[in-house]
Parts: C-alpha cells; sequence; structure tokens
C-alpha cells in the first residue's frame, strides 16, 4: 500500500512537471485511428515480369542485377520453389550441366540458365536430355525464403557460344516463378 | 661575260626557290590527303558502354515488376465464389490475367483482362469441385507485356 502511494505521488509529480513544462501556447494535434476489417488472408507480393539479356560483342553477357522479389504481405512468409522455363516455338534451348558451350557451333540458340541467390546459383535444368526447350529448377523450402516485409534478389548466370550475326528474340523464353507459403 | 654569269645564278637561284616551292607544297598536300584518310577511317564508337546498358536493363526490370495481390482463401458454393478476391493495383502499369489450377492441374477458370485500379470479386468455376478444401494454385502476370508468370497458393473451401 504504501509502495502504491509512492508510485501514485511519483506520477503526479511526473504529471505537473509535464503539465508546467508544456507552454500554453503548444499546438495540440488529434490522433485519428480508422480501423477497417483486417484481412488476414491477403497475399502482395511484388514480382518481376521480364528478364532482358544482352549478349555482348565481346563475348560477356549483361544481365539485370535489380531482379527483385519483394513479400508485402503482413503475415505471410513465402519461398520460391520452383521456376519453368519454356520457349516455345522460339528456337531457343536449355542445355544440361553435361553440355559444353565452348564447343557447340556458332549461332546455336543454346543456353546453359543458371539462377538463385548470388553466389549459390542453379542450373535450369532441361526436362529430358542434354538439351530442351524446356526446363526446370526445382529450390528447397529454406534456399529462397522471403519473410513478411523482406526482399530477395535473384541472380542469373547464362553460358552460350558465339553469334555471327546481331539478333533480338523478344520472348526466347517464357519464366513461371511458383511461390509456395513457410 | 660577268653579265651572263650573274643571269645563271639568277635563273640557278629561282630554280631552287620553286623546287623549294614545291616541295614544301607536296609535303602539305599530302598531310591534306593523310588527315582526309584518317577521317574517313576513323569513326566515333556508337557502341553503348557496359554500365548504360546495365542501366537499361534494370530499368525495363523496374518498369516491368507487377505487384500480385489477392486473397489466399476463397470460399465457394458450388463452382460460384462467395468470397474471392483479386485485386491489380493502380500502381501495375498493365492489365492483367489470371489462371486457377485444381490440385491435379487442370485449369478451372481463366479470366479476362483486369485493368490496373479493379479487382475481381466474384467468379464461377469452369468445372465444380467436390465439397472440402482444396489446395489450388493461382497463376497470374500481365496479360501481354513480359514473359514471366508467377503462381501462388490458393486454399478454396467449396460448401
Amino acid at each position: 500500500m504504501k509502495k502504491m502511494k509512492v508510485l501514485l505521488a511519483a506520477l503526479l509529480s511526473v504529471t505537473v512537471v509535464l503539465g508546467t513544462a508544456i507552454p500554453t501556447n503548444a499546438a495540440s494535434a488529434d490522433v485519428n485511428i480508422e480501423v477497417q476489417e483486417t484481412t488476414m488472408d491477403n497475399v502482395s507480393v511484388t514480382v518481376p515480369t521480364s528478364i532482358p539479356i544482352v549478349f555482348n560483342a565481346d563475348g560477356t553477357n549483361t544481365l539485370p542485377t535489380n531482379w527483385t522479389i519483394e513479400n508485402l504481405s503482413a503475415i505471410a512468409g513465402i519461398h520460391l520453389s520452383q521456376i519453368d522455363m519454356n520457349a516455345g516455338n522460339s528456337g531457343w534451348k536449355l542445355l544440361a550441366a553435361s553440355q559444353d558451350v565452348k564447343t557447340i557451333s556458332k549461332d546455336t540458340k543454346s543456353i546453359k540458365f543458371s539462377v538463385g541467390k548470388a553466389g549459390d546459383l542453379k542450373l535450369i535444368a532441361p526436362t529430358s536430355g542434354t538439351e530442351n526447350a524446356s526446363g526446370t529448377v526445382v529450390f528447397g523450402n529454406a534456399e529462397i525464403s522471403i519473410p513478411s516485409g523482406e526482399t530477395q534478389v535473384l541472380s542469373f548466370d547464362v553460358q552460350r557460344g558465339a553469334f555471327t550475326k546481331s539478333e533480338a528474340s523478344a520472348k526466347a523464353f517464357d519464366m513461371v516463378l511458383t511461390f509456395k507459403f513457410n | 661575260m660577268n653579265q651572263a654569269k650573274k643571269h645563271n645564278s639568277l635563273y640557278l637561284g629561282i630554280c631552287i626557290l620553286m623546287v623549294v616551292f614545291l616541295a614544301v607544297m607536296g609535303h602539305s598536300c599530302g598531310q591534306e590527303l593523310a588527315v582526309s584518310e584518317y577521317e574517313s577511317n576513323v569513326n566515333q564508337i556508337t557502341e553503348i558502354d557496359a554500365s548504360k546498358r546495365q542501366e537499361e536493363l534494370n530499368a525495363i526490370v523496374e518498369e516491368g515488376k507487377m505487384n500480385v495481390n489477392y486473397s489466399s482463401n476463397a470460399v465457394f458454393s458450388g463452382a460460384v465464389s462467395e468470397t474471392f478476391n483479386i485485386k491489380n493495383i493502380k500502381n501495375n502499369h498493365h492489365p492483367i490475367v489470371f489462371t486457377l489450377y485444381d490440385e491435379g492441374g487442370d485449369c478451372i477458370y481463366t479470366s479476362k483482362k483486369i485493368e490496373p485500379g479493379y479487382e475481381m470479386n466474384q467468379i464461377e468455376l469452369s468445372k465444380e469441385l467436390s465439397k472440402g478444401t482444396h489446395e489450388c494454385k493461382l497463376k497470374v502476370g500481365y496479360a501481354q507485356e513480359g514473359n514471366v508468370t508467377s503462381a501462388f497458393p490458393i486454399t478454396i473451401e467449396v460448401k
């Protein structure tokens, strides 16, 4: 009881001190809170929709460095579980790890395409054989995890042969990113 | 005799001067020819430098970013939804389309284009799912732009 009194006295004294410290002409601001129905199952994720790639004349490649997935969801952590690529009828193909791009003939539209976190890239392997128009890579639950409110940059690596003619392939491949909840 | 010698010396002097003059002229003409050849064979570099190209690629990626915004749970009465929501928020630059797949990978709904700033709150599946809970897949992307689409889980409860 004695302690309670001391605490109350202390609280009062603080209030008094504050009351005297605030100038009489201080501006006041209202704090307005608007409450809306909470939708806990709302998913909000920002993803890139294209991967522009340039095969430079000197043999190097220019690839995007800002390929970022942003998880804006309030509660849902996600992870990237799979990436599928499909060239359709574009003529491009994905090569298996066993294939050496240095030995393929010039102007061959076959590439080795790797993706993942920087320093930990995984090859998108052909769905069958050593060369195929479609390919897949699977990631474990923790490999590319993006908790709520966080972002993840994906890096790429492309290995290819030489090209003797300039060409622009608007849609060499279609890509599907498959996400799951953590 | 002396007069003739003087004339000869004068002619010789004039000849030497002419030779020197022609030599100087010829040399300067040669220089002009060399400059002209240089100019015709050496051109300004038109190839974009690496950093500029990198900036351009990153700008394309940035411009193409799309926000996927939907409700991960949907309730259906038969084939018609009671609760369902997908938004194409205003910040997205283009119309979106989405497709729903059931657990077996069969397409059960394909949307038309949804313009930025609009949402869909009701759909009717092309195939009625059995009563209970189904772990389905929602695949969404820009209707025309880009070549990357994203697939997310969606739980469909059929009453």
